[in-house]
């Protein structure tokens, strides 16, 4: 007799939300296959959800309007759109710098060369891909969603894994690997009922902090080091080298997970001070 | 466009569908966008990729929203839903019941509606919601549990008979709004 002490009504809103982690899930499935009024509660929220969604779904799939879009500004032109299409992009970028007198970095097509290395990596990538398919086994592979997470939480951006069942191809492999340029990606192997193999790799299109953290020790004081996108991060301790490690971590995947800071000033002070004469009248 | 503008634009249909649920007009709802997002670029320094772009722009859509509603009459205003805005309605529901729905969910106090909107429909953690809405996630728990709970009366089924009407827009006669900063 399974004991469901521990499934509050909580568990049951997270459910309806598909907000359980793999485990806890399965714990409030087999809650509610021995609590079928329970089951019908579920049912019933679910129905309610999809209701929502069918209501204002279509919101998000009609077309901007123009003011809305042209929010986003697009950049002024250039100049010599021309000649700049003709030349290299090292010696665009060297000419424009020059000429202009502006910051290489605003000119360099930083996509372009990031997604020649990505080429060139996934091309290698596939080779060993087919390779292995010839030898008859395949690459080691990582929980299939980790690749995924990877790249969401160095990029902000909502991924899921590609769905390629329409064309029979279907996942059977995934890790984190390493680029050319010494940055990395997430890659996902699929392989078609004929066994054909196919390599998706996907790196985030933000520039990627370094995940690394370093330890080193400095005048006896063990230190950890880290970059998060424009901020370094130093912990001195003294802890030994493993622990230090494990608490820079930790530490690092916390910070990251920050609530994003108050988006104006006005919300702070201000809004406080309004909040304050609101209640009194 | 930039990496964080790219990032911006992803998010911006999802903000017009929680914009068009907090007020339900059209207009008004693209008004509320194009603040937030008019605030999101003159402010996209203050991100710093630390948290989800969408939970950093639906907390400025919502406090933007907040904003308008006190300064206009110091009370949530409701806007009569005239008719579901939808032109096909889902493969098990009616045009009826999503009607239905949508008056429930036009009955329910705004704190309650805002909260079940940002989790249902844009799909955020209780987390992030507690932290869209400026309150502790035990607030949006029990706020999501009592909106459900109304909301349980409905009788949506799919068992009941769809009867599936064309869906015009009627005009809703609003006062108009502008949209001015507060300093």
């Amino acid at each position: 007799m399974e004991n469901y002490d521990d499934i509050h009504v909580l568990d049951l809103h997270a459910y309806i939300d598909d907000l359980l982690d793999p485990p806890r899930r399965r714990a409030v499935e087999a809650y509610l296959a021995v609590h079928p009024e329970k089951a019908e509660w579920v049912r019933r929220c679910r129905l309610q959800n999809d209701a929502m969604r069918a209501i204002f779904g279509p919101a998000a799939e009609e077309a901007l309007p123009g003011r809305l879009s042209s929010v986003f500004k697009p950049k002024r032109p250039s100049r010599f759109p021309g000649l700049v299409s003709r030349m290299s992009p090292l010696a665009a970028t060297l000419l424009l710098g020059c000429g202009l007198g502006w910051s290489a970095a605003a000119f360099l097509p930083r996509h372009e060369v990031s997604t020649q290395v990505l080429r060139e990596s996934a091309s290698l990538a596939h080779t060993d891909v087919r390779k292995a398919t010839v030898a008859g086994h395949l690459a080691p592979s990582e929980p299939m969603l980790r690749p995924i997470q990877w790249v969401e939480q160095a990029s902000m951006v909502d991924l899921q894994i590609p769905d390629l069942s329409r064309y029979r191809f279907s996942l059977v492999g995934s890790q984190v690997t390493a680029t050319t340029n010494r940055s990395q990606a997430a890659q996902l192997t699929y392989q078609d009922d004929l066994g054909r193999r196919l390599t998706l790799q996907v790196q985030p299109r933000l520039p990627d902090p370094d995940p690394e953290i370093e330890t080193e020790t400095r005048n006896e004081v063990r230190v950890a080091y880290w970059l998060d996108g424009p901020l370094m991060y130093v912990m001195a301790s003294d802890l030994p080298r493993d622990e230090s490690l494990a608490v820079a971590e930790s530490l690092h995947r916390s910070i990251r997970k920050m609530p994003p800071p108050e988006p104006e000033p006005e919300f702070g002070i201000a809004k406080r001070l309004k909040s304050l004469l609101w209640t009194r009248g | 466009m930039d990496d964080t503008e790219w990032l911006i634009a992803r998010e911006v249909p999802g903000l017009r569908r929680y914009a068009r649920a907090l007020v339900k007009d059209r207009d008004r709802a693209d008004d509320l966008v194009q603040e937030c997002l008019e605030r999101a670029l003159r402010k996209q320094h203050l991100w710093r990729r630390a948290g989800s772009m969408r939970g950093w722009l639906l907390k400025i859509l919502y406090n933007v929203h907040v904003n308008l509603i006190r300064h206009h009459r110091r009370t949530p205003e409701t806007t009569p839903l005239e008719d579901v805005s939808v032109t096909q309605p889902a493969r098990q529901f009616g045009h009826m019941q999503l009607q239905e729905m949508a008056h429930a969910l036009d009955g329910l106090p705004a704190p309650q509606r805002e909260t079940l909107l940002l989790v249902v429909l844009e799909g955020l953690s209780y987390e992030e919601a507690a932290c869209v809405l400026d309150v502790p996630v035990g607030t949006v728990r029990s706020r999501m549990s009592r909106a459900r709970e109304a909301l349980q009366s409905l009788n949506l089924d799919e068992s009941r008979p769809v009867t599936v009407r064309p869906v015009t827009l009627r005009p809703v006669t609003l006062r108009p709004v502008t949209l001015r900063r507060v300093k």
